[in-house]
Formats: C-alpha cells, sequence, structure tokens
C-alpha cells in the first residue's frame, strides 16, 4: 500500500506541484523560494521517502519512535524549514506552505478513482506522514525559540497571529496525543499536546478512562476496550468540535515486570473521519464492529446536512439519516425497506438504474433529479451515488440534497436579472426622452437667441441715441426674461423691475401684514406704503385686474420662492425686515 | 394577542387529524394540520394497514355473515366491558362506511383477502396491498395537498388557551420545534375561530407516563409506536379541564419479533402467518400454551406468565398471506428451516415434545376443533407439515393505549367537573379513551381513528365562528 502511495504521489509530482503553486498563491504566501519547484521538490522528496519508509514505519504508534530513533528520517524538512527561515521566511509561512502541499496532496488522493479502502488506507498512511513531520518542524521550532530570543512579532507573516497558529496545530493539526500511564491508569506523563488538547482539565493524577470519557472504571476495563496491539476509535468533543481519535495502548514492559504502565496514543484522524462518509462500510472491517465504530459510524450517518441513503443490492433501503427522512417526509420505520425508485420519478429511476449498472467499486457519479415527497409534491435534488463493496455484497450510499431553495434562488436571481434588464431597458428610454427634452430647449433657446436677441444686439451696437438704445435694453431684458419660462426658478419679469423698499414691502404683504403694520415696520408713513402697493400692482401688471395683492405674492412665493430669489440676487439678506 | 387564525386548528397528522381535516376542508376553507414531528403520520404510517370492517363487500364475497352487533359484542368482550358501549357501537356501525370512504374517496387499495385477527368471531379485516399504514395515510397526505391543507411540520403543541367559561380559544404552540428537545422553535399563539381538534395519537413511547400509570410497564420494555408517542398533549388537555379515563389501560402487543426493534416487519408476520396458521410454543418446554388466535391481552398475559419465551412455527403452506416474509427473512427475523429438527436445534427447543406438539395439534386441525385451547379451526387452516419451516421469536411490546380522554358522540370534549362539552375543543383517535375498554382488537384502532376523526372535522366545521 505505502508503496503504491509513494508512487501515486510521485506520478503525480507535476499535478501537485502546479496545485501546491496555486494553493500558495491563493494564501498570499508565494516569494522567498515558497511557491518555486525547488523548494517544492525537496519537501515533497521528504514527503515520498517518509511515506515510503521501511515496514511499519506509518503505524502511529511507531511516530514517536521514529523521531526519537530515527531523526535523519525527518530531518529533511526541518533542515528546510531552517534554510526557508535563513532565506528570509518565516516558520509560520514555511508551515503554511506545508500545510498546502499536504492538503493538495490529499485533495489528490480522494479524487483519484482507488478502490474505497486503498484509499482510506493511504489517506491515513499520508495523512500520518504529513502529522509527523509538522511534530518534527514544531519541536525544532520551538527548540529554536527557547534557544535564540523569540521572533519578533513583525517577523510573522502578515494576518497571521502566533496564538492562531498555535490553534491550528495543537487543535487540527499534530495527530497524536501522547500520555504515560501506570498499572491501575492513572495518567503520569502528558505530552504538551495532550495538555493543550485538554487545556481547562487537569491530566496528571486522572482515571485516563475519565479523561476519555468512554464510561469504564478499572484497568482491566480499559485493556478490554483498547486491546493492546489494535486500533480502536473513540470520539472526543472539545468546545463544539468533534474529534474522532484512533486509540493505541502501548504496554511498558520494563525489563520483564509487568507494573510498567502503559503509553496511550490517540491518533487525530477528524479529517479522515469525516472523509470516510465516502467509504461508510469499508471502514467497519470486523476489527472495529466490536468498539463505538458502529455507533460512530452511524454518528458520521446522522451528522451531516444531507440525506444519506444506503441501499443494498435489491434497491431496498437498508440505512437512513434524518435529514433523508425529513426531505421524502417519512418516518425511518418507512423509509427503512422502501424501494430506492420509488423515491423518485420515471427519469430518475432511470438514471439511478443506469448507475447502479454503471458503477465500479468506489466510484461515485451525482445527478440532478427530481424527488417525490409523501403527499406527492416533487422537488429538486442533486443525487449522489457511490457504490460500495463490502463483504462480497453491493451497496450503493446515496446522498441526497433538496435543491429546492438552490432552484428557487437560482430563479429568483434569474428573474431580478430579467427585471433588472427591463429597467434598464426602462431607464434607457427614460434617458432617451430626457435627452431629447434638453436638445429640444437647447434649440428653442439657441433658435430664440439667433432670431431675437442677436438682431436686438446688434441693433443696440449699431444705434447711437441713447434713449433709443434704452428702449432696446429693456426689450432685450424682456426678451431674455421669457427665455426662461418653464425653468425651475423662472424669473419673473415683473418681481425683477421691483425697488428695493417695494420687494421689501411685497414681503411683508405676503407676510401677511397690513399696510399700517408694513408703515410701522418699515419706519414709513400709511401714504407711502399706499403708494408702493400702487406701483408694484402697476409693475406686476395687475393694475385694472381684480386680484388681491396678498394672494398673489403668496401664490407666486409658494410656486417657486421666486420673490425670495429676486431678494437673494439683490444682495438682500433674510434677517429681520425691520432693520433694513 | 393571537400571532395566527384558522378557522379549524387540528392537532396531529395520524388517521384521526387527516380525517378530521379533509371531512372539515369540505365546509371550511381555514384548516390547518399542526405536527411535533420532522415527517407527518405518527403511528398511523407505519401501522400495519390492518382495518376491520363488519359487513363489508369482501365479506359478502366470501359469504362470511358478519354484522355491526357481533363486531360490538367482539369490542364488548375483548374489552372486558370496560368500553364505553355508545362510542364503541358507533365505531362497529360506521366500519364498513368509513373503509369504503377510504377506497371511494381516497383511493387506497387494499389486498383481496380477509385476515382473521385474534379476538375477532370472523374474519372482518381488510389489509393495504403494501401491509402498512402509509397505504392510507399517503392517499390521505396528496388529497390534504390538493385541497390546500396545510401540514406544518416542527410545530408542537404546548397549551390550550382558554377563557372564562372554559371554551378552547386556540393553542399555543412552538414552531421550528425540534422533537424531542423541549426548549427549541419560538412560541406562537393561534387562534381557532370554529374549534380545536386534538388527534395526537397515545403515550406508549413516553416511558415516565405510562409507568406512572401502570407500574408493570418498567423502562425496558420496548414499544412498537413511532418516537413522538409521548404524554404531553394528553396532559395539555387534562389541564384545559379533558376528562381522562381508563389511563392505565395500556396494550401489549404479543406478536412483535425478539431480533427487531418496534414494530418491525416481524409483527405483521405474526399476524398474518405465525398466529392464524401456526403454533405458539414456549422455548423451554415445546409445548403450546394458548389459543393463537386470542385477543392481545390474553395472549401477552400468558405469554408473561412465568417469563415464558415464546417462538411462533409456520410451514410453508402458513405464509402464504404472510406479505413481509421476504423482508423477515433478510433482516433474519423470521428463520427458515428444512426440517422441524433442525429448527428445534437452532431455536433450543427440546425435539421430542415440540414434534409431540405439533402431532396433536395437526390431528386438532384434521379434526376441526382444538379441544386444548379452543383456536378456532377455520376451513382454509391446514396441519404444519410442509417444509420450509419458519419461526419466529417473540417477546411483548408495549403498543397502545386504550385510556385517553373522554369524548361525546361528536366527538365533544367532555369536561372533568361539568362532564358537559368544553366549546371549541374536539378529539379523536389514540389520544381518546374508553372505546375498546381492557383490549382493542386488532385492526380496530384504524377504524376508530378514521370514524371519530371525521365525526370530528365535520362538526367542528359545523360550529359557528366565534
Ligand atoms: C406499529 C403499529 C402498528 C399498528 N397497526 C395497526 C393496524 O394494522 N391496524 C389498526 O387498526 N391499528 C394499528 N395500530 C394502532 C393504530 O395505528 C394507532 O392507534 C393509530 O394510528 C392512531 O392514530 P392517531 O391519528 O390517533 O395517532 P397517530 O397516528 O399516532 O398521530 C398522532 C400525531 O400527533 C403528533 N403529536 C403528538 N403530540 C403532539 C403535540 N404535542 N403537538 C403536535 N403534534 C403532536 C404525533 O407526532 C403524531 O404524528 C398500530 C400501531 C402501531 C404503533
Amino acid at each position: 500500500m505505502r508503496d503504491s502511495l509513494a508512487r501515486m504521489l510521485a506520478d503525480a509530482v507535476d499535478d501537485l506541484f502546479l496545485a501546491w503553486k496555486q494553493g500558495v498563491e491563493n494564501q498570499g504566501i508565494v516569494g522567498d523560494g515558497i511557491g518555486d519547484r525547488a523548494c517544492f521538490q525537496r519537501v515533497m522528496d521528504g514527503i515520498l521517502a517518509l511515506v515510503g519508509h521501511g515496514d511499519g514505519v506509518m503505524h502511529p504508534v511507531n511516530m514517536p519512535r521514529i523521531i526519537l530513533d530515527e531523526p535523519s528520517s525527518v530531518a529533511f524538512i526541518v533542515e528546510q524549514a531552517r534554510l526557508g527561515q535563513a532565506q528570509g521566511v518565516p516558520f509560520p509561512r514555511f508551515l503554511q506552505s506545508f500545510k498546502v502541499l499536504e492538503r493538495v496532496a490529499e485533495e489528490y488522493l480522494v479524487g483519484r478513482a482507488v478502490p474505497g479502502q486503498e484509499m482510506l488506507a493511504a489517506l491515513l498512511s499520508l495523512r500520518r506522514a504529513t502529522d509527523l513531520l509538522e511534530y518534527a518542524l514544531i519541536q525544532d521550532w520551538e527548540r529554536s525559540n527557547r534557544e535564540d530570543t523569540p521572533a519578533p512579532q513583525e517577523q510573522l507573516h502578515p494576518g497571521i497571529v502566533l496564538d492562531q497558529i498555535r490553534n491550528e496545530i495543537f487543535y487540527k493539526g499534530i495527530a497524536s496525543l501522547i500520555m504515560k500511564i501506570d498499572a491501575q491508569g492513572l495518567i503520569t506523563e502528558a505530552s504538551p499536546q495532550t495538555t493543550r488538547f485538554f487545556s481547562d482539565r487537569r491530566i496528571i493524577g486522572r482515571f485516563c478512562g475519565e479523561l476519555l470519557d468512554i464510561g469504564v472504571t478499572s484497568m482491566g476495563e480499559i485493556l478490554e476496550v483498547f486491546p493492546p496491539d489494535e486500533v480502536r476509535e473513540i470520539i472526543l468533543n472539545r468546545d463544539t468540535v468533534r474529534y474522532v481519535f484512533e486509540v493505541h495502548l502501548l504496554p511498558l514492559n520494563l525489563e520483564g515486570s509487568d507494573a510498567g504502565g502503559s503509553i496511550l496514543l490517540l491518533n487525530d484522524i477528524t479529517r479522515i473521519a469525516d472523509d470516510r462518509l465516502r467509504f461508510e462500510m469499508q471502514a467497519g472491517d470486523p476489527g472495529h464492529e466490536q468498539f463505538n465504530s458502529e455507533k460512530m459510524r452511524s454518528a458520521i450517518f446522522q451528522s451531516v446536512g444531507e440525506g444519506i441513503l444506503l441501499v443494498d443490492q435489491d434497491l431496498e433501503v437498508v440505512k437512513a439519516n434524518h435529514r433523508a427522512c425529513e426531505i421524502y417526509g417519512l418516518s425511518r420505520q418507512n423509509l427503512i425497506g422502501t424501494d430506492l425508485l420509488a423515491l423518485t420519478d420515471q427519469a430518475g429511476a432511470e438514471k439511478l438504474s443506469e448507475f447502479f449498472g454503471r458503477l465500479i467499486e468506489g466510484q461515485r457519479l451525482s445527478e440532478e433529479m427530481t424527488g417525490l415527497y409523501v403527499d406527492g409534491r416533487t422537488f429538486p435534488t442533486r443525487t449522489t451515488v457511490t457504490r460500495i463493496d463490502y463483504a462480497g455484497k453491493r451497496f450503493w450510499t446515496i446522498i441526497v440534497l433538496d435543491t429546492t431553495e438552490e432552484k428557487a434562488l437560482e430563479n429568483r436571481l434569474r428573474q431580478e436579472k430579467q427585471q433588472t434588464e427591463e429597467m434598464n431597458l426602462t431607464l434607457k428610454n427614460v434617458l432617451r426622452s430626457i435627452e431629447g427634452d434638453r436638445r429640444d430647449f437647447e434649440n428653442r433657446i439657441s433658435s430664440k437667441i439667433g432670431t431675437a436677441i442677436m438682431p436686438m444686439l446688434e441693433k443696440i451696437c449699431k444705434e447711437a441715441q441713447p434713449s433709443v438704445r434704452r428702449s432696446y435694453l429693456n426689450l432685450l431684458g424682456d426678451q431674455l426674461i421669457a427665455l426662461t419660462s418653464g425653468f425651475d426658478t423662472e424669473l419673473d419679469a415683473g418681481l425683477l423691475k421691483l425697488s428695493r423698499t417695494e420687494i421689501e414691502v411685497c414681503r411683508l404683504i405676503q407676510g401677511g401684514f397690513s399696510s399700517k403694520e408694513i408703515g410701522d415696520a418699515m419706519n414709513l408713513s400709511f401714504e407711502t406704503v399706499q403708494t408702493h402697493r400702487k406701483n408694484i400692482r402697476k409693475k406686476l401688471n395687475l393694475n385694472g385686474k381684480n386680484i388681491n395683492l396678498h394672494a398673489y405674492l403668496a401664490s407666486r412665493a409658494c410656486e417657486n420662492g421666486a420673490l425670495q430669489e429676486v431678494r437673494r440676487e439683490r444682495g438682500m439678506s433674510g434677517g429681520d425686515s425691520r432693520k433694513e | 394577542m393571537w400571532d395566527e387564525e384558522y378557522d379549524i386548528v387540528i392537532i396531529g397528522s395520524g388517521f384521526a387529524g387527516l380525517a378530521a381535516a379533509l371531512e372539515a376542508r369540505k365546509t371550511c376553507s381555514s384548516v390547518v394540520v399542526l405536527e411535533k414531528m420532522q415527517v407527518p403520520g405518527g403511528n398511523s404510517a407505519i401501522s400495519g394497514g390492518l382495518v376491520a370492517a363488519a359487513g363489508s363487500p369482501l365479506q359478502a364475497e366470501e359469504g362470511i355473515l358478519d354484522s355491526p352487533e357481533l363486531m360490538l359484542d367482539d369490542m364488548l368482550r375483548a374489552g372486558l366491558d370496560y368500553n364505553d358501549p355508545e362510542l364503541a357501537r358507533i365505531v362497529a356501525e360506521k366500519s364498513t362506511e368509513t373503509l369504503l370512504w377510504t377506497i371511494e374517496e381516497l383511493g387506497v387499495q387494499f389486498k383481496q383477502t380477509l385476515s382473521h385477527l385474534g379476538g375477532h368471531s370472523v374474519p372482518r379485516t381488510y389489509n393495504t396491498t403494501n401491509t402498512s399504514g402509509s397505504g392510507i395515510t399517503r392517499p390521505m397526505l396528496v388529497k390534504c395537498r390538493e385541497k390546500g391543507i396545510p401540514i406544518d411540520l416542527k410545530t408542537l403543541l404546548q397549551r390550550f388557551i382558554t377563557d372564562e367559561q372554559g371554551a378552547v380559544l386556540g393553542v399555543e404552540v412552538r414552531r421550528g420545534y425540534v422533537f424531542p428537545h423541549a426548549g427549541s422553535g419560538e412560541s406562537r399563539r393561534i387562534r381557532a375561530r370554529k374549534a380545536v381538534i386534538l388527534a395526537t395519537g397515545g403515550f406508549s413511547q413516553d416511558k415516565a407516563f405510562r409507568r406512572i400509570q401502570n407500574p408493570i410497564l418498567s423502562e425496558n420494555i420496548e414499544s412498537t409506536n413511532h418516537p413522538g408517542a409521548t404524554a404531553e398533549s394528553l396532559v395539555a388537555a387534562i389541564r384545559a379541564g379533558a376528562t381522562p379515563v381508563q389511563l392505565s389501560l395500556i396494550q401489549l402487543g404479543p406478536w412483535a419479533s425478539r431480533d427487531e426493534e418496534g414494530f418491525g416487519v416481524g409483527s405483521m408476520f405474526s399476524m398474518l402467518a405465525g398466529f392464524p396458521y401456526g403454533v405458539l410454543i414456549d422455548v423451554k418446554t415445546g409445548r403450546r400454551f394458548v389459543n393463537e388466535l386470542s385477543d392481545r391481552k390474553l395472549l401477552v398475559d400468558a405469554m408473561l406468565n412465568t417469563g415464558r419465551e415464546s417462538l411462533a412455527i409456520v410451514d410453508q403452506k402458513g405464509v402464504r398471506y404472510a406479505s413481509t416474509l421476504g423482508k423477515c427473512l433478510k433482516r433474519g427475523v423470521v428463520k427458515q428451516f428444512g426440517s422441524i429438527e433442525e429448527l428445534s436445534q437452532v431455536n433450543q427447543v427440546p425435539l421430542a415434545p415440540l414434534l409431540e406438539t405439533i402431532r396433536v395439534y395437526n390431528s386438532s386441525v384434521k379434526r376441526g376443533v382444538d379441544e386444548e385451547f379452543g383456536k378456532p379451526i377455520p376451513e382454509d387452516l391446514l396441519p404444519i407439515e410442509e417444509p420450509p419451516f419458519y419461526s419466529i421469536r417473540l417477546i411483548s411490546k408495549v403498543h397502545h393505549c386504550m385510556g385517553g380522554i373522554q369524548i361525546n358522540a361528536r366527538a365533544q370534549v367532555l369536561d372533568i367537573e361539568t362532564h358537559r362539552l368544553i366549546q371549541g375543543f374536539y378529539a379523536a383517535g389514540e389520544i381518546t379513551g374508553g372505546i375498546h375498554g381492557a383490549s382493542r382488537l386488532g385492526s380496530n384502532a384504524i377504524t376508530d381513528c378514521l370514524v371519530f376523526g371525521r365525526i370530528a372535522g365535520r362538526n367542528a366545521a359545523q360550529d359557528p365562528s366565534r
């Protein structure tokens, strides 16, 4: 297996390089060697060497041993990291690039059409190798940090804070929690990672069964649960995260005495366990059956947001998660035993039958098809079928995603797009008509200027007689004012003719004051005010008309604030009129 | 003060709730069904789909003489006269009409043979073609969708809202409830302009509550019911003034398999093959101990007696109506053997007494009378002699609540103090009590739920709006 894993990776080295380069670019950590083929090659060679290392290496039990006994097997990566640091690549950045490579390699493996059992083994081996390397890297870094003065914060790659990295490393990355327990199962020593993982709990002196929450009370039972030299799985919940560990118990027979206690090794396989959904059945080799594994498998089966069905050769549903029940509106009791093809329409049934005929072990196919709710309603799904061979029989996992909302969203987007397009069209039309109006308006102005104003100006220029010039000028004024008709702030020819005092009188009339009050306010006699009123009426062309001056002014004012406008133009303050 | 309003608010989406909804919808446009689980159907959807009807077309075809009177007699006999005779009579009288309603209005498909279940004097039991209650709930749900009756899932009834006179005005629910997490979802007050119909089924899965009612039913006795068969809605009804009756009358099913959870596929095998066409023996002695066609209470009492380990045995001819046989074999619930010797060895039954038991039984069958236990021997009952032989290991599981809240003939809930109806409050189905007395006969529950569900729906729709 390891052989073929090494070969698989070696064969894909070009693809892996490209994917890695892309990955480090995406993370913005390219430079100083990172992203170069040479750097990639060195790290990759190291991984390949470790993956292809002598027999039994990748067993979790051997991991600490490798580091202790054979530092050379991991030395290359440590050197590469130091080299990087010498070239100006801070350690966290190097680690980040390493993790990108790890992820790229895992993704590559997952994407390969390898039978599930083998894939799982390959992933585990790869994971263990990279974990081991990471462990060695961090150890070395911590050591050098202790020796040197700690790297100043600025030296870290921007956006990465020390604590974050520690979290990443200790909570997600490094695989093994290592504890030493005595003959009674009490913990006597624990690796720093272990202490960190159980950060809020006292570890030393605790009974390991209690710490691991496996409901046993004696060392005897511990040995039953974790038989030495066999791997078992447990789930540990920290904060809100669910971790899956492979547990290995390694007795320490010190000089023939059996009272030496044991090493308890927990290998974090959470990510793989999550992936395992795809290899649902393969993980179930008989060795796993005995402990928690069945429970865990059904936990995995339950924990996912998509509907999951397991069907057998008769296309009968043999397992279903909650979500699947909800999607089809059937209780588990009803869903189990149902013919899978009855959960979709004719086209879906044909598609599924075709998949079943075509799929080879471990392969996966996906298709959009119609789902059938219990009340006859149909809904869109994305259905993924994987074939799994187990104990000589064929099974298929069916992952069903109800895409109703997705589809509704798509439709909404499509509608919105259409509406936007329609809106754009309307807007365009409106703009066009505005444009037309503007052009009309300009035409009107220029033609007026051409036909009325320019000739007038010429006449004024040629006219020597001052009185005639004056009347031309008056005419010109009238023409210009006429041009503004239809403007927002239309100039009122009449208002423009008013004197300052008259305007002030107007303002007070508009405000509803009587002539007497106006006289008092402006320090004018009643008669003077009356004369102003008469002149104002004349100038506004109201003479002989049955129009009340107050009403007229009020209406003009609220139409467009013309009076205000005129006042402003004449530089009259808006303040207290009495002072003027 | 109200978040939502409907004319009629129905709680529970089983036979009773859906029948009420469909019937109410005929004259009333604003009907809603509230259901606490993520899926509709409750016990109804997982039931065996056996429906009793007296004087049915199939009985006429087969020349079986039956009548509502005879069915009522059977109900009262099994019920030890604990039954409310008026309500029991309504079930018997409306049984055939209701069966026909499912066929004609809903399009339910039934097998073309009748079954003879324990405690019934004659074969009067129809069975859906898919051997499941889903053969009825599914068409009901389709019809609800067609008629625009919303079935709101994940909505838990918490409390009835009443006025000073005690009339039920509406309900307080939790929408977005995730069973069984009590605090989940959001509280909402829903007004029922006409009435609330309670159709929430029994409480066989409520281990604490059923133990209070009957201390013999310890935690480790399994149940055939869906997980949501719990008592909170019964408690809410009692708080709203409903009258509890016979809550301690809880039925165990004698036919469930030891080798699977719940009702599974084995129960129907026992009902359709093991009991009518086979023998029930005690594994330790190899002997029969009861008439296999007794009603459930007698069977369970006999099985629990001195901790018997029960095994039903049937031969090749006996399984001809066992429509779940394939699944039973596949799941290891029923085992198949080439000979009685092999069967006795695998099941660890002493061979000699077993052979003797079968010999005696076969000769009774041939003579047409079972002198030992009085099992009725109809003509199609044949001796056990033709391999392969089949066995199923049995264990009693909590199955049905005969007790519940009291209703009148119009399905109105009766007040515990005044004994008069509570305005705006109806109930139907397994949540009600007193219809079946001490023991509910197999296939009578579906009939009861459908009959009273329809009565409740029809009457509630005729109530004035408030
Ligand atoms: C496995 C099995 C097989 C059976 N087979 C047969 C058979 O073949 N023939 C026969 O006659 N009888 C059979 N029975 C009995 C019969 O099926 C039931 O008595 C019948 O289905 C009850 O119907 P119901 O409508 O009253 O309640 P249910 O069908 O149980 O529906 C009640 C609904 O109300 C919901 N609910 C409960 N509390 C609340 C709340 N607080 N808020 C909101 N919703 C709530 C429940 O989740 C449930 O969906 C069987 C029963 C079981 C369990």
